[in-house]
């Protein structure tokens, strides 16, 4: 008897999967027609913050074109998949789903990544994609399907290093966390470095799980540098400003987009004083307040990114049609687009253009416009 | 038409049936808790990635993938031979560990966290592996294969003699069986195996990184050949797809959006403890894993 209960209970799963795939995947009767937009993020995991911001940018982006009457009459609706720890079988089961199981209008990503294994797919299918988060040049430029709503690192990048070749400092290093995004941009920052000086900025490479960065910044002062980078995820930066401090290495700290955060600030406080960071015109005050009245918090750097992406697509759809066709061209026709995080226009490359970088350093705790 | 949603499952599942029945191999059959597999995995694939993309036939790649692998288990049971139970283990995993640091370091030949994109799917003798479908007839030969050499090897008098030492290494010794040369060949047998599934996912996904090949793989792996049973072939090919599975079948779960990621990875945890609840060996295990 307790052998038949064990074989009816492992037959029961085994049904129950069966019918889930064969209901999901042959009966799809839709109510009523919407628009939908699949999305590629990091819910869970090291990514979390960032791709819950994004997920909260979307979502009451969304609610405003819907209860606007939606395009055409059709509803917004949005299909999110998570991608933890940037898993890319994740991401290439999620674009499968989105292309055959919930046919979607568009695809959203959110980095770099992502974007790689998503793409073939979306193109094989004729589907645009539009990344949110990642301005590095791994997002490859110049396919009609990709655009790219946040600046490119190479923007946000030079304006740094011309900022600091004005200042008459010399003798730089980079300290690079071995991750996709910050192996990038130090790569970008030394390329650029190059081309204006005819150097190259000597690296130390920290490992991701590096929780202690006194060795790397004891060969940092044997050397005396004039100006540290210091591309490392926001976790540890704060961290890694305080052994600077230390140490006592009176270099001129630089940091990435990102590095006015509190997360930073609150970890390296005094230490972080005097550091010179780029950074995007904060949010339009509508949208920070739209935001906080939504989710109680103010919004952090990819929410306002994630907002103009559904806000610009609505305005597209509804003046060029909802067709991939004319989306695409909507897209390379829209003009300062009056987006959450400035205005909104993309080049020829499908790259954002127009937002202001700026650079800004901490004084008393606060970054504050140079 | 099948969709081509559950072709791409289907994919996936089949090279994770290559990976684990390799491991349960090792682990199962030999005895050595191999927490390196995923090392050997990721070895298969950056092997093959880069010989193809510098003009080697895919062929040719896919075979080395394999003996690559299969080379470096040799030289993993060399540096652990006097290594025994949670030790040998740990020494396995501190491989991993080497292994996933020279993905990481070695840029010039890697790139480094960056990963290798493009990665061009299989050209067989001028015949381009182009479609999904195409793909999954192209795994599932080599599951079959797999498989049948697996289990092959495990039902031949070799195989009884790697039971024999897995349950009493000290005993076959003292019958004057040679156990070193039983652990060489055992996981010279798995890693290989392990290499050409590593090929198979760095042709399909198109783009590996050194994260791909690191902790949270050896988990899944792990918990695959857990799932479905120590010693048990049958259990390594239904694990995968039980493990794939369950997590796909949660997407269509109607969730609010604010608890979407998380609420989906506690519901995949409880299946799981809920099968091994019912099933502490496992679907097919035959023993515990000690």
């Amino acid at each position: 008897m307790k052998k038949q209960n064990k074989k009816m209970f492992w037959a029961v799963i085994l049904i129950a999967l069966v019918v889930i795939f064969v209901v999901f995947n042959y009966v799809r009767s839709e109510e009523e027609e919407r628009i939908k937009i699949g999305v590629t993020a990091t819910l869970t995991g090291f990514g979390a913050p960032w791709g819950e911001d994004i997920q909260k940018g979307i979502d009451l982006a969304v609610k405003e074109v819907n209860d606007e009457g939606g395009i055409y009459g059709k509803q917004l609706e949005i299909i999110y998949e998570d991608i933890s720890e940037l898993d890319l079988k994740m991401a290439v089961s999620a674009a499968q789903k989105f292309v055959s199981i919930d046919k979607v209008d568009l695809i959203f990503t959110q980095w770099a990544e992502d974007n790689a294994v998503v793409q073939p797919i979306a193109e094989e299918n004729n589907i645009l994609i539009m990344n949110i988060a990642s301005g590095s040049r791994d997002v490859p430029r110049g396919s009609p399907y990709v655009f790219m709503i946040r600046p490119t690192d190479a923007e946000v990048t030079e304006r740094l290093v011309d900022y600091i070749i004005s200042l008459n400092v010399d003798n730089p290093v980079m300290i690079v966390e071995q991750t996709p995004y910050f192996e990038s941009l130090g790569a970008l920052t030394d390329e650029i470095w190059n081309q204006k000086t005819g150097q190259n900025i000597r690296k130390y490479s920290a490992s991701p799980t590096e929780r202690d960065y006194r060795t790397i910044l004891t060969k940092v002062k044997q050397e005396g540098y004039d100006v540290v980078f210091v591309y490392v995820l926001e976790d540890n930066a704060g961290l890694v400003l305080k052994n600077i401090e230390e140490f006592g290495i009176e270099a001129l700290k630089i940091g990435f987009t990102g590095m006015g955060d509190p997360v930073v600030l609150n970890v390296a406080k005094e230490s972080a004083e005097g550091m010179v960071y780029t950074d995007f015109d904060s949010s339009e005050q509508f949208f920070i307040e739209k935001f906080k009245n939504e989710y109680g918090r103010e919004p952090l750097v990819t929410s306002d990114l994630a907002y103009d992406a559904i806000k610009v697509l609505a305005k597209v759809m509804r003046e060029y049609g909802t067709d991939t066709e004319s989306v695409k061209k909507g897209l390379e026709l829209i003009k300062d687009f009056p987006g959450a995080s400035g205005p909104v226009t993309f080049n020829e490359l499908g790259e954002r253009t127009g937002k202001e970088v700026i650079i800004k350093v901490i004084r008393d705790g606060v970054g504050v416009k140079i | 038409m099948i969709s081509p949603y559950v072709i791409h499952l289907l994919i996936l599942i089949g090279i994770y049936v290559i990976l684990s029945v390799s491991l349960n191999l090792a682990l199962g059959y030999a005895g050595l808790l191999n927490l390196g597999h995923v090392a050997l995995f990721g070895i298969g694939a950056y092997t093959s990635t880069l010989l193809t993309m510098n003009g080697v036939p895919f062929v040719i790649s896919f075979l080395l993938a394999g003996l690559t692998a299969s080379f470096f288990g040799f030289l993993l049971i060399l540096a652990t031979r006097k290594l025994q139970g949670d030790y040998y283990a740990l020494a396995t995993l501190g491989f991993a560990f080497v292994v996933y640091s020279l993905f990481l370091n070695l840029t010039d030949l890697t790139r480094g966290p960056l990963g290798i994109p493009g990665i061009p799917k299989p050209n067989l003798f001028g015949f381009v592996i182009g479609s999904n479908l195409q793909y999954l007839l192209f795994v599932a030969v080599l599951v079959l294969v797999s498989v049948y050499s697996i289990r092959t090897v495990v039902e031949s008098p070799f195989g009884r003699l790697l039971e024999a030492m897995r349950d009493d290494e000290l005993g076959l010794r003292v019958l004057g069986k040679n156990t070193k040369m039983l652990k060489y060949k055992s996981m010279m047998i798995s890693a290989f195996f392990a290499g050409i599934s590593g090929s198979l996912f760095a042709h399909y996904i198109s783009f590996i990184d050194p994260s791909t090949f690191y902790i949270n793989e050896l988990i899944l792996i792990i918990t695959i050949v857990i799932v479905g049973g120590i010693a048990s072939l049958k259990g390594s090919i239904v694990a995968p797809f039980v493990i794939i599975l369950i997590p796909e079948a949660l997407r269509f779960l109607s969730l609010p959006s604010s608890i979407l990621g998380p609420a989906r990875q506690i519901i995949y945890a409880l299946v799981l403890l809920f099968i091994l609840m019912y099933k502490p060996r496992g679907l097919y295990g035959k023993i515990d894993l000690e």
